[in-house]
C-alpha cells in the first residue's frame, strides 16, 4: 500500500468513517430486511428477534391485504397532495410579493416565516383548539356569517382531514416560500426584462418565461415537502389522534400503532421497508431524474 | 511504457475497492451489533424468579421463604432496604428512576421526601402523557435499556406486559415482604387485589388506583318537583330520584335535561383512548352471573345480541352530550361537569373530589352518587335487575424487568402503596390516585363533609337504596378490563370502532362485528389455546361473590 499515493492515503482516512456510515446504514438496513421476514412480537412472548419465526413474505402478504394499511396510504395521499398544491399557490403568491423591496419587508418576512419555527405538536394542540365545536374558527364564521355555525370540524371524517390538511398548510407554506422566493431571485433578469420590452403583461411574462425557469426549484420544493408531508405525525397525533374513527389516520400513525402500540415489530418492518423502497423509486424517477440535464 | 489501465478495468477496480470496504463496514457493523446484543442477551436460564415451594396457613407452616420482620408492610419494606444495603447489594449513589402519569405528580412526591430521608435513596420523576405511558413501556421490550425502575400504567396492560417480559414478576417479593394485598382493614378493596395485582394467577403489580365507575348526577334537578312532573308527564313513569335503574331510563333521563347550550344530557369519556371505558359498563350486566368478553373456545363474544345491545346503547347517548364530546378527555369533562353543564357524568372517584371543591366546583352539595344503571336479564330465579360495574382504567405500579435494581424498586413500590402511605398518596392535591385500600375509604384524612374538598362521606360511605358502603359496594361489582396478552390493542380495535359508530361511519352493529373479528385475529396471532388458558384464570377475577342483582 502506496501511503504517499494521495488516492490511497485519502481513502485510507476515509475508512473508518466509510465504515461507520455502513454500520449506521447498512446494518440496520439488513436487520430490519431479517425482521421484516419473521413474525417478531414481542407480545407472544418473544423477548428477542431471534426468538422469532422466520415467516418468508407473510408479512408482505398480509399487509398487501390489510385495508387499515391501504387507507393510511390513501388518506397520507390525499393529505400530502392536497396541502402541497395549496402549499405550492400559497407559497408562490407570497414569494411574488415578496419578491420586490417595500418598507416593512423584513419585519414581514420574520411574520410569514413564523408557524415553520413551531413545534409541530404545538401546532397540532393549538389546531385542535381552534377546531373544537365551540372553539375559535366556528365563533370567527359565527360573526361574517351573523348567525351561529357549528362545523364540527373535528367530529366528521372529511371536516377532519380538511382540518389536517390546513394544519400542515399554515405550517408549512412559509418554507415553500421560501425555497420559492430564493428561485425567484436568483432567476436571470434579461430574458424577462426582454419579455417586457417585446410588450408582455406580467402574467405572461411569468407564466411563459418565469415559471418554466422556475421548474427546477419547484420541484425541489415539491420534493422537500412531499418527503416530509409522507411522514406527517405529531401534529396529526395531538389533534385528533387519527380519528374521528380512522379518518384521519396518517401512515406515520398508523406504522407507530402497529409498531408501538401492539408490538407487531416484523409486520411493522415489512410496511416500513416497503414504503422506504417506494420512496426512494419515487425520489430517483420523479425527482432527480427530471432535474438531470439532457445531453 | 507501463501498461496502462484500460478504460473498462478501472471502474471494475473502483467497484472492486468500495465492494471491499462495504464488506469490511458490513463485517465490522455486524460484530460491533452482535457485542450489544450480545451484551443484552438474558443471562443463562432467562429472567428466573425463585419458586415458593410451600405456603403459608393460617396456622403458620413454615415457608420456604423467610419473611422479612416488621410490623406493617411500610415496615418490612424498609428493613428489606436495609437489607439489602448491608448486603452491599445497593451502590452509593443508586437512583430510582419512575415514570408517572401526567397530571398525578403527587402519586409520588407526596411520600418522596420521606423515602428519601429514610433510604437516601433519590427518585428521578418523569412525567409521560397518559396515552402514551404504556408505549413508553413497551419499548423497553425491544430497547432493555432498565429506565425506569418503576412506572406507573394502567393494569389492563398488565398481560401484555408481562407477557413481553417487560414487568417482573412480583411473587416472591411479596411472599417475603407481606405487601398486605388482601383483607379488611389493610388490604386492597376487593376485587382490585385481584384485578390490578395479579395476571395468570401470579403478583405483577402494586395497586395505586381503584377506577370504579360512579355515576354522579345534578341531585338538585332530579328532585326539582316541576323537573319531575314533566318528566313523568313526558314518559309516562316516575323520573328516578335515585338515578336511573335501567339503561333505558338512563337515556330517557338524559334526553329530557338536554338543553343545550347551558345544560346537556351527559358526559361520557367518547374521545379516542378513552371511550371504551363508558362501555364496558353497558357490557358487563346484559347477561347472568356476567358478560365475559370470550366464550370458552375465546370467541368474542361482542358480537353477541347482548354485544350489539350494549353498542346501541353506548352510540344512542351521543345526541345528548357536549358537541365537542370527540375531544374531551377527562380533563375537559370534569370542569365542564362541575360547572354544572351536564345533568350526569360517569366517570372517576376523583370526580367526587374535583366537584365537591368550592375553588373549582359549582356543583358542591348537588350531587348524587349511583349505580351504574342495569338490564333486567334471565337469571335461574326468572328476570331480575342486574347492576354490575367495571373497574374502566386503574393504575398500579411495576417494576422494570430490566432494572438494575429490581427488588429495590419492588420495595419502593410496596413502601410508597403500602397501607400507611396510601391515604397521604390520594389525598395529596396533586394526585389523581383514588381510594383502592379499605383504609381510605374511612380515613379523615381522605372523606370530610360537602364542600371540604374531599371525598364527601356520602360518596364513600352510603349509596342509594342500600345499606353497603357505597364506594366498596360499587367496587365489588365491577367486573375487570379486559386483562389478558392482546388486551392492548383489542382495546385500540374497540376505541377506534365504537368512535365511528359514534361518528355515524358505522353502525353500532357494523362496529361491533368488525371488533369480534379484529379480537379474533388477535387471539389466533397469540395463540388459541394458550389465550384458552389465560381465558380460565381471567374468569377468576371477575367479582362472583357480590353480582349486583337487586332482590325481589
Amino acid at each position: 500500500m502506496d501511503l504517499n499515493n494521495p488516492k490511497t492515503f485519502t481513502r485510507l482516512f476515509g475508512l473508518p468513517m466509510s465504515a461507520l456510515l455502513f454500520f449506521l446504514g447498512v446494518f440496520p438496513l439488513t436487520l430490519i430486511v431479517y425482521v421484516s421476514l419473521t413474525d417478531w412480537y414481542p407480545i407472544a412472548g418473544q423477548q428477542y428477534f431471534w426468538d422469532s419465526r422466520f415467516i418468508g413474505l407473510g408479512n408482505f402478504v398480509e399487509f398487501s391485504q390489510d385495508a387499515l394499511f391501504g387507507g393510511s396510504i390513501l388518506r397520507t395521499v390525499i393529505v400530502v397532495v392536497v396541502a402541497i398544491s395549496l402549499e405550492l399557490v400559497f407559497g408562490l403568491i407570497l414569494a411574488l410579493l415578496f419578491m420586490d423591496r417595500f418598507r416593512g419587508k423584513t419585519i414581514l418576512t420574520s411574520i410569514v416565516l413564523l408557524p415553520m419555527m413551531t413545534v409541530p405538536a404545538v401546532t397540532g394542540y393549538i389546531f385542535r383548539m381552534l377546531f373544537l365545536y365551540a372553539g375559535p374558527v366556528n365563533d370567527a364564521l359565527s360573526g361574517i356569517a351573523g348567525t351561529r355555525v357549528s362545523v364540527g370540524w373535528l367530529t366528521s371524517a372529511w371536516p377532519a382531514l380538511a382540518s389536517v390538511i390546513l394544519m400542515d398548510v399554515w405550517q408549512w407554506t412559509p418554507l415553500m416560500f421560501l425555497i420559492l422566493l430564493s428561485g425567484l431571485l436568483a432567476l436571470p433578469q434579461d430574458p424577462i426584462n426582454a419579455a417586457y420590452v417585446l410588450g408582455a403583461s406580467k402574467w405572461q411574462a411569468f407564466r411563459h418565461i418565469m415559471l418554466p425557469m422556475m421548474k427546477p426549484i419547484i420541484l425541489v420544493g415539491v420534493v422537500i415537502r412531499t418527503m416530509d408531508a409522507i411522514k406527517i405525525f405529531d401534529g396529526v397525533f395531538l389533534m385528533t389522534h387519527g380519528g374521528p374513527g380512522y379518518s384521519t389516520q396518517t401512515l406515520s400513525l398508523f406504522l407507530y400503532e402497529i409498531g408501538f402500540k401492539y408490538m407487531r415489530l416484523g409486520y411493522t418492518a415489512a410496511m416500513a421497508l416497503t414504503v422506504l423502497v417506494c420512496l426512494a423509486l419515487f425520489t430517483r424517477y420523479v425527482a432527480i431524474k427530471p432535474l438531470k440535464p439532457k445531453v | 511504457m507501463g501498461r496502462e489501465n484500460k478504460p473498462a478495468e478501472k471502474p471494475r477496480r473502483d467497484f472492486l475497492k468500495t465492494a471491499g470496504a462495504g464488506v469490511v463496514g458490513l463485517a465490522v457493523g455486524a460484530a460491533a451489533g452482535y457485542g450489544v446484543s450480545a451484551s443484552m442477551a438474558p443471562p443463562p436460564g432467562g429472567v428466573v424468579t425463585r419458586t415458593v415451594t410451600e405456603t403459608v396457613t393460617a396456622a403458620g407452616t413454615a415457608p420456604a421463604v423467610a419473611r422479612v420482620a416488621g410490623a406493617t408492610a411500610k415496615e418490612r419494606a424498609l428493613n428489606g432496604v436495609k437489607a439489602l444495603k448491608a448486603a452491599g447489594q445497593i451502590p452509593s449513589g443508586t437512583r430510582l428512576a419512575t415514570y408517572y402519569y401526567a397530571g398525578s405528580k403527587g402519586t409520588i412526591t407526596a411520600t418522596q421526601k420521606e423515602w428519601e430521608d429514610s433510604t437516601g435513596i433519590l427518585l428521578d420523576l418523569v412525567e409521560v402523557p397518559v396515552e402514551l405511558a404504556y408505549d413508553k413501556i413497551m419499548m423497553e421490550a425491544t430497547a432493555k435499556t432498565g429506565t425506569p425502575d418503576v412506572f406507573i400504567t394502567q393494569y389492563r396492560q398488565m398481560g401484555d406486559l408481562a407477557r413481553a417480559k417487560v414487568i417482573a414478576e412480583l411473587t416472591d417479593w411479596a411472599y417475603k415482604y407481606d405487601p398486605v394485598l388482601r383483607g379488611a382493614p389493610f388490604g386492597y378493596i376487593y376485587p382490585v387485589d385481584l384485578q390490578e395485582a395479579t395476571y395468570a394467577g401470579k403478583i405483577w403489580a402494586m395497586p395505586i388506583d381503584c377506577d370504579t365507575q360512579t355515576f354522579y348526577y345534578r341531585k338538585d334537578l332530579l328532585e326539582d318537583p316541576k323537573e319531575q312532573e314533566g318528566f313523568e308527564k313526558q314518559y309516562g313513569y316516575p323520573l328516578p330520584v335515585k338515578g336511573a335503574e335501567t339503561w333505558d331510563q338512563y337515556l330517557d333521563m338524559i334526553k329530557f335535561f338536554h338543553r343545550p347550550p347551558d345544560l346537556f344530557g351527559c358526559y361520557e369519556h367518547r374521545s379516542l383512548y378513552w371511550s371504551w371505558m363508558c362501555w364496558e359498563v353497558r357490557y358487563a350486566c346484559k347477561k347472568f352471573p356476567v358478560n365475559y368478553y370470550f366464550d370458552d373456545d375465546m370467541n368474542p363474544l361482542i358480537a353477541s345480541p347482548e354485544g350489539i345491545k350494549a353498542m346501541e346503547q353506548y352510540v344512542a347517548t351521543v345526541p345528548f352530550m357536549d358537541p365537542d364530546w370527540p375531544t374531551l378527555t377527562w380533563a375537559e369533562v370534569y370542569p365542564r361537569m362541575a360547572s354544572g353543564k351536564g345533568l350526569v357524568t360517569q366517570n372517576f372517584p376523583s370526580f367526587a373530589k374535583y366537584a365537591n371543591t368550592p375553588e373549582v366546583s359549582k356543583v358542591v352539595g348537588k350531587l348524587l352518587y349511583a349505580d351504574p344503571p342495569g338490564e333486567y336479564v334471565d337469571t335461574p330465579s326468572g328476570k331480575k335487575l342486574l347492576r354490575s360495574n367495571s373497574m374502566f382504567g386503574g393504575w398500579s405500579a411495576f417494576v422494570n424487568a430490566y432494572s438494575k435494581n429490581t427488588e429495590l424498586a419492588y420495595l419502593y413500590t410496596q413502601w410508597a402503596f403500602s397501607p400507611e402511605n396510601m391515604p397521604l398518596v390520594s389525598t395529596d392535591p396533586g394526585s389523581f390516585a383514588d381510594p383502592s385500600r379499605y383504609v381510605q375509604v374511612y380515613d379523615p384524612r381522605q372523606v370530610g363533609p360537602e364542600g371540604s374538598g374531599k371525598f364527601p362521606i356520602e360518596y364513600m360511605q352510603g349509596t342509594v337504596g342500600s345499606a353497603v358502603d357505597g364506594y366498596v359496594h360499587r367496587t365489588s361489582i365491577s367486573a375487570p378490563d379486559v386483562l389478558m396478552e392482546g388486551g392492548s390493542e383489542m382495546y385500540n380495535i374497540i376505541d377506534k370502532y365504537l368512535s365511528s359508530a359514534c361518528h355515524k361511519e358505522m353502525s353500532a352493529t357494523d362496529a361491533a362485528q368488525k371488533t369480534a373479528a379484529e379480537w379474533t385475529k388477535v387471539i389466533e396471532r397469540l395463540g388459541r389455546d394458550r389465550m384458552k388458558e389465560v381465558n380460565k384464570w381471567f374468569k377468576t377475577v371477575y367479582p362472583m361473590d357480590v353480582l349486583g342483582i337487586v332482590p325481589g
